[in-house]
């Protein structure tokens, strides 16, 4: 997470587009508020109303960056009702379902869908779109990637957490592990995405 | 066996990840792969295309070098020998009578009058645009007169106008084919007579060009050779633009014809 965040510091001036320049600005507070909640974590503090901001503003944001960068009308207006519907259904889950004290694993399975949902419409505009430059040189692609595989795995297991945490807390500590994983190669995959953020050398033309 | 919840619940989240995470894992490896396969194909079409433009290049410059080389031929054909004649008609000597003079003169400014046509029609065909400038019609017509003034050949050439703009590259590829075949006449069949014949229609153009000559199969080998390649050349150059290219041999002679489809497109 810090490379990641070093990563973003690194490549923020170098960014070729100003869409990019403000998704690496929040991920470099995503990670500082991460870190922020992992040291409440670290020192016993009760943490779950922290990362329910935290994964309520993810969850708005990254639909956001998708929103700017899908060309698809059917999914933009898609998001333009799930900007609406999505603070609605986290009132309903905070007023009905669950408290503001426990982890919102409803709205998270919601936001989770969405941004898994959203990941691979990019991935397949990307796949039929007439650009001849490979598929490698988007840095959305990976970011999309990276976030394909972070909530495939996190979408099941934070929407069963607090139901584990209650019946098998040893096995929701070992499937941290798993989860682990996943973040490393969400991070790993979002520092490639970083990297082909840079400025591309303006392909020579054939005339 | 232990049922409890907890237990299910943990097979229930273990199997749906594995399940998610093989699905995603599957469609990002098909998409890569489609994508490879893509890429690959629009590489391929983007040789082919610089190919076809190479192609297109050397036969500007090919239609270059032929009107460069008539051009020469006309220089020193007409305009040289006009004025050389204009010369002769000029020159004074004291057994030459006035009235004489007088008609030479006369005959001097109608041989300048043509060698300032001919130097016109050269002006013109030297200009970089030439072909797209006065069309396909107006250059295989002046490349015509200038097989007429040598009276080597009778020519006939017959051509409708044409309905719409022909398409540049299209354009280019016929008014190519049509000066390969000419240079092929010129230079081995031995021909008296050419037809021309050109025809535009709503969705195609025909060009046949025939000849009286001694056709392919009394052509020396060497002969065949150098056909060979230019018809080879003219098969290929016609491919470029989907038309069709057929040779037929006549008694005497031989004819070319050129179809091509949706010339305007």
């Amino acid at each position: 997470m810090w490379l990641t965040l070093l990563a973003a510091l690194f490549m923020y001036s170098k960014a070729s587009r100003r869409i990019y320049r403000s998704f690496l600005i929040f991920i470099i507070l995503m990670s500082l508020a991460e870190t922020a909640g992992n040291f409440m974590a670290y020192k016993k503090i009760h943490n779950h109303f922290y990362f329910n901001i935290y994964y309520i503003i993810q969850f708005i944001a990254v639909p956001l960056f998708y929103y700017y960068n899908l060309q698809s009308v059917l999914f933009k207006k898609i998001l333009r009702i799930y900007f609406i519907v999505f603070p609605v259904f986290v009132f309903m889950n905070i007023a009905w379902w669950q408290n503001f004290n426990q982890l919102l694993t409803h709205s998270f399975v919601f936001g989770g869908c969405i941004i898994l949902l959203l990941a691979i419409a990019y991935i397949w505009q990307l796949y039929v779109s007439d650009d001849t430059q490979s598929i490698w040189h988007y840095p959305l692609f990976w970011i999309s990637l990276a976030y394909l595989f972070y909530y495939t795995v996190s979408v099941p297991y934070i929407g069963m957490l607090n139901y584990l945490w209650l019946y098998d807390p040893g096995f929701t500590k070992k499937y941290y592990f798993v989860f682990n994983i996943i973040i490393i190669l969400h991070n790993f995959l979002l520092i490639t995405g970083f990297i082909w953020m840079r400025a591309q050398p303006m392909k020579q033309q054939l005339s | 066996m232990d049922e409890s919840p907890a237990n299910e619940a943990t097979i229930i989240l273990i199997a749906s990840t594995a399940l998610l995470l093989l699905l995603v894992i599957t469609l990002v490896i098909i998409i890569l792969f489609q994508q490879k396969r893509k890429h690959q194909h629009r590489q391929q079409l983007i040789e082919i295309q610089n190919l076809n433009e190479q192609a297109l290049l050397k036969s500007k410059l090919k239609i270059q070098e032929d009107t460069f080389l008539a051009i020469s031929q006309n220089l020193h054909d007409n305009v040289g020998s006009n004025i050389s004649t204009a010369m002769l008609l000029l020159y004074k000597d004291e057994h030459i009578s006035s009235e004489e003079i007088e008609g030479n003169q006369k005959e001097v400014l109608l041989i300048l009058d043509k060698v300032v046509d001919d130097l016109k029609n050269i002006a013109r065909s030297l200009n970089v645009g030439y072909l797209e400038n006065i069309g396909l019609n107006d250059a295989i017509n002046n490349r015509v007169e200038q097989l007429c003034r040598s009276k080597k050949y009778k020519i006939e050439s017959t051509m409708n106008s044409m309905p719409k703009r022909l398409n540049r590259q299209k354009q280019l590829i016929v008014f190519y084919i049509f000066q390969e075949a000419v240079t092929n006449i010129t230079n081995h069949a031995q021909a008296k007579n050419i037809w021309i014949y050109l025809q535009y229609e709503n969705d195609k153009m025909i060009m046949r060009i025939t000849d009286n000559g001694i056709g392919m199969e009394h052509s020396n080998p060497e002969d065949i050779y150098r056909k060979g390649s230019g018809l080879i050349n003219m098969k290929n150059h016609a491919a470029m633009i989907n038309a069709t290219l057929d040779i037929k041999r006549k008694q005497p002679g031989t004819e070319i014809i050129v179809t091509v489809p949706d010339p305007y497109l």
